[in-house]
């Protein structure tokens, strides 16, 4: 079967936004546009190599799994579901690494709110990872400003907050997610 | 083989499943077939893990 050759610029465009914010600030890894070469609905980014899916390198440790399912809606990029897990461990399941996991669902299921946090914490000797705290949807630079002010990961960029506080408000501007209700 | 290009990477339905099955063998100890099957009936428990191999799923949508 020949390969499509749908180059899409505007989903190529935000995978290299994306880029250019980690490559500016907290990683050398590299976000791809995973995708089925037949037309379909969704493309997943990730940092993909050798087959599998792997996780941004960051200095002096840790790693960020960063996975966003996206489609293309109109002129714009719309962001399906997205899922950051900040680790200790390239192992995005070990259970004694992660530190913090984000999730966001555009539509979510009853029950849950759109965007959460879940913290690998213990209160009185017990697990409350299982916690959905809920959040406001972030962006990728306030993902990448809190990676850097409150775990410690270093930023290549000499104005780093400036930068990411610029970029940021192209996010408020471009974003077109729907209210959802506050208690789902 | 995928072709990988500096941004992106395009995948034959049968590299996607070789993907999902190498996922869920290694993540959850099932086949990628059972997976999928299993998420469709909405059989598996409502973890990171299930939903980040989900997305692979939906992939294919």
């Amino acid at each position: 079967m020949p390969r499509r050759s749908g180059f899409d610029p505007v989903l190529q465009a935000y995978v290299d936004h994306l880029n250019w914010l980690f490559n500016s600030t907290i990683s050398d890894s590299r976000l791809v546009l995973l995708e089925l070469e037949r037309e379909s609905e969704f493309r997943q980014i990730v940092r993909f190599q050798d087959e599998a899916r792997l996780p941004l390198e960051l200095a002096p440790r840790g790693y960020l799994h960063f996975r966003q399912l996206v489609r293309r809606a109109g002129d714009h990029v719309e962001v399906s579901e997205a899922r950051y897990v900040f680790s200790e461990s390239a192992d995005p399941d070990d259970e004694s690494a992660w530190v913090i996991r984000y999730e966001y669902d555009r539509a979510p299921e009853p029950g849950k709110p759109q965007a959460h946090l879940h913290v690998n914490a213990e209160r009185r000797g017990e697990s409350i990872k299982h916690v959905h705290f809920p959040t406001g949807r972030i962006s990728t630079e306030q993902l990448i400003a809190h990676l850097i002010l409150e775990h410690g990961i270093e930023s290549a960029h000499p104005d780093t907050v400036k930068f990411l506080a610029e970029s940021h408000k192209g996010f408020l501007h471009r974003r077109t997610d729907p209210e959802v209700e506050a208690f789902p | 083989m995928a072709i990988e290009t500096s941004n992106r990477v395009q995948l034959t339905d049968r590299e996607l499943e070789a993907l999902i099955d190498a996922e869920a063998q290694a993540r959850l100890g099932m086949s990628g077939a059972e997976f999928k099957k299993k998420y469709a009936e909405h059989k598996l428990p409502d973890t990171f893990t299930v939903r980040d191999i989900a997305m692979l799923v939906k992939l294919a949508s």
